[in-house]
């Protein structure tokens, strides 16, 4: 079968099969549901066929359906997200057949899963601007409706609403970055235009600015709306009481678009000096205030999207250090277990409600069930162990995939991550209680080993493939580079802070501090953090205010 | 200085407070394609005025059409009438055509102006169906016709969806087209363009939730569908509506 066949088919299958599922709308909802799943397993299979062509060719190939617009482009990136994309729908298209069965408009919900599957694709294989934009502004509004499937719902329509218009203000610096780059460039395709900047990157563009500059700015501000980063992300946590499915596939899918759009440009970003460094900084922000927020909530699916939230928070921080495959590793593997857990939500709640699982005392497992007592390691050894170990092995495992990683300031700030969440896990050992605390711990190490292996192992291979050219891998880093001498300082004194932190935590819990630092300050932090830092009521009264002075001009008005 | 002619654009191509007496004049009309006749001659009179004439819009002109723009999309927002709210969003697009005229990728203008209006014209005459079977056409009243009559509510979301400048209506390749043209011009306007792109969302989704969402009212289940041959004229005007603009796409290369 032509490639070209196969690129065109991806995003028009499922489009064909929504136009049918509507025509067949009057029918069993059974034959609506095979069609569309059929339709799924032809476009993931089609999917798969091109990403298997990738892997043998690389070169890009773009079908242009227009004059000068209508392209379709398959490279790498856009062959490995179509996997994607396709692979999780169709999980969702197969668990939806049974869990919308009873739910009302069960033919709309297969149209609207199927259109948003066919833009999402449209916009991975987007060879223009043009297409580009048609594609980003369609997954706004398709997830609009599908997250008000529920016409019934108030709050459903309502959070609906906040996601779209988040949407829209995530659209419209898109189209402005359009304006920029086509004024500049004097051209929609992205194959050209990104020729074009390799070519003459100092172009200048509005008020003397030059225009990689401000259109890499501007595209991360789209995807930072699209990927629910600090203060566009209330939309994010809210949007739960849309049909699960539609959760999992905005969680596994449609928050990714961020994370997508920033690699599609990576070639404007090759030649951007501080843009990297605003998404590294929007990016910590929102992966830290995304994981307090997780942390601090009590509905298991709210607590998803914060975690959502976090590690889209993560991704872009990803990119802001210049590791750009690494961040689509990340929304891969992101999609992949978080489509997983909003699938199996619903058990999870079921199983609460048998069990409690609140841990029994110890003095009862003791007496009663008579188990042998559980036993902590001395705190000090611990927090030494804590403090090494995963260094260790996360320099190891760097080491062997590439000797001159650490030559790379990019991949020492995500080594620093690492090295932080590895510590994360191995107090955790040591708060876990265990009756054979070693067993535990070896076992803990074993696993955090494995998973920094092949971490390491599996983005070096995607760097590889989306990034064969070596000099674009060097170019992302150099453009997400800082002063050598700040960037020592600044990773001594994190250091420091966390070194400090850790040994605070692990003396405040050997000597039981706990209860002392729960003072008026720790609290008020908590009641800020409980009410979600009071973004939505701020957002919420600005809507109020806007609607009531728009009422009030039209009293003032006469209504004419 | 401004002549005759362009004075009476400002009436037909609605810049406040002139816009008030297309506003009072629509209010009065009662039958709906009397309304319809209404949104689509009135703006093709105002380009017909402006034909003659070969100056450039001026730049004072365009930001007075841009604030009326803005200014109804604002009012817009707090609407429930669905015909002041169409009367609304057909003055800010008339002012906002003050804009497109300075757009090389926005020709021919009556044609586009024509592209730009009929999603407004279908919108009244959809209102007009469901004035027959509620008496009135109101957000919050009827509410949840998306479940009880889904034919009349999808061809409802589809033309405010077309209003309000989504892809691939003629609104959303002409508000492109807009952005692009001031956008190394008067980056101001192109940005203030976009915030009105926004409004017209915002305002669009609000009746949009109002009108077609919510639980069904207790008496609208008993309440007649569109029926079949209609909406399939309907579905194929917004669809060929969708194919111009996709030609007006054509335009922007």
């Amino acid at each position: 079968m032509s490639i070209k066949i196969l690129i065109l088919a991806v995003p028009s299958i499922p489009l064909l099969m929504a136009i049918l599922c509507q025509f067949m709308a009057g029918q069993q909802q059974a034959r609506v549901a095979r069609l569309s799943v059929l339709g799924m397993l032809l476009t993931f299979a089609a999917a798969v066929g091109l990403l298997i062509v990738a892997f043998s060719d690389n070169t890009p190939v773009a079908i242009s359906l227009g004059h000068g617009w209508g392209i379709f482009q398959f490279d790498p990136l856009s062959s490995l997200m179509s996997v994607l994309i396709s692979g999780i729908s169709l999980v969702v298209h197969v668990f939806s057949v049974r869990y919308m069965a009873d739910e009302e408009g069960f033919t709309r919900f297969f149209v609207l899963l199927g259109l948003m599957t066919s833009a999402l694709l449209l916009m991975v294989a987007a060879g223009d601007l043009i297409v580009l934009l048609i594609a980003w502004h369609l997954v706004g509004i398709l997830l609009y409706f599908l997250l008000g499937q529920n016409t019934a719902s108030q709050s459903a329509q309502r959070y609906a609403m906040w996601t779209l218009l988040t949407y829209r203000l995530g659209d419209l610096p898109l189209v402005l970055a359009a304006a920029v780059l086509v004024d500049a460039y004097g051209t929609w395709s992205l194959a050209e235009l990104f020729a074009r900047i390799t070519a003459s990157p100092d172009v200048q563009s509005v008020g003397g600015i030059q225009a990689t500059e401000l259109a890499g700015l501007l595209v991360a501000l789209a995807a930072f709306a699209r990927s629910a980063q600090f203060l566009l992300h209330t939309w994010l946590p809210y949007t739960m009481s849309g049909p699960t499915p539609v959760s999992a596939l905005m969680h596994a899918g449609i928050v990714n678009a961020g994370g997508f759009l920033i690699n599609r440009f990576a070639p404007l970003y090759m030649q951007t000096s501080d843009v990297l460094h605003l998404l590294f900084i929007v990016g910590l922000v929102t992966a830290v205030i995304g994981s307090m927020l997780m942390l601090s909530q009590n509905d298991i699916k709210k607590a998803l999207g914060y975690s959502t939230m976090g590690q889209m928070g993560f991704m872009i921080m990803e990119c802001g250090v210049g590791a750009f495959s690494l961040a689509v590793f990340h929304l891969i593997a992101h999609g992949l277990f978080k489509g997983t857990l909003f699938l199996g939500a619903g058990s999870v709640i079921g199983q609460a409600r048998q069990s409690d699982g609140v841990p029994k005392h110890e003095l009862y497992t003791f007496v009663v069930e008579r188990q042998v007592k559980r036993r902590r390691q001395p705190w000090l050894m611990m927090a030494a162990i804590t403090l090494v170990i995963p260094l260790m092995i996360l320099v190891a495992a760097h080491w062997l995939v590439a000797q001159d990683y650490f030559q790379k300031q990019g991949a020492i700030v995500l080594l620093f991550f690492g090295w932080v969440t590895g510590a994360q896990l191995i107090f955790a050992t040591y708060k876990m209680q265990s009756a054979n605390p070693w067993r535990l711990f070896s076992m803990i190490i074993a696993s955090f080993a494995i998973v920094v292996i092949g971490y390491a192992s599996i983005s070096h291979g995607f760097d590889l493939f989306l990034y064969p050219d070596p000099q674009a891998r060097d170019l992302l880093y150099a453009a997400a580079g800082v002063d050598l001498i700040w960037f020592d300082l600044l990773v001594a004194v994190v250091t420091l802070i966390i070194v400090l932190g850790w040994v605070m935590v692990y003396y405040a819990d050997r000597s039981n501090l706990g209860g002392r630092l729960k003072n008026s300050v720790w609290l008020n932090f908590y009641a800020l953090i409980a009410r979600e830092l009071y973004v939505i009521e701020l957002f919420n009264w600005f809507s109020r205010r806007a609607i009531a002075l728009a009422m009030r001009l039209n009293r003032l008005l006469r209504w004419t | 200085m401004m002549n005759q002619g362009w004075l009476l654009a400002t009436v037909f191509l609605p810049l406040f407070p002139f816009s008030m007496l297309f506003s009072l004049l629509a209010r009065r009309i009662r039958h709906s394609w009397l309304r319809a006749a209404l949104l689509l001659v009135w703006p093709q009179c105002g380009l017909l005025l402006l034909g003659g004439m070969s100056d450039v819009v001026p730049a004072w002109l365009q930001v007075w059409a841009l604030a009326t723009a803005l200014l109804y999309a604002f009012r817009a927002l707090a609407l429930r009438d669905v015909w002041l709210w169409i009367v609304y969003m057909s003055v800010s697009l008339g002012a906002t055509s003050w804009l497109l005229l300075a757009s090389e990728g926005v020709q021919p203008i009556m044609l586009v102006m024509l592209a730009l209006t009929l999603p407004l014209v279908i919108l009244v005459l959809l209102t007009g169906e469901l004035e027959k079977r509620f008496d009135a056409a109101y957000a919050g009243l009827g509410r949840g016709i998306a479940v009880t009559q889904p034919r009349l509510a999808g061809l409802i979301v589809l033309a405010i969806l077309a209003v309000i400048a989504t892809p691939v209506f003629p609104g959303f390749f002409a508000m492109l087209s807009s952005v692009m043209t001031h956008m190394t011009m008067a980056p101001l306007i192109a940005m203030l363009l976009l915030g009105l792109w926004l409004l017209w969302s915002w305002a669009g989704m609000r009746l949009l939730s109002g009108l077609v969402m919510g639980p069904p009212a207790q008496a609208s289940g008993e309440i007649t569908d569109l029926g079949m041959p209609l909406a399939m004229i309907y579905s194929a005007a917004l669809f060929c509506l969708a194919l111009s603009g996709l030609l007006l796409a054509q335009g922007l290369i």
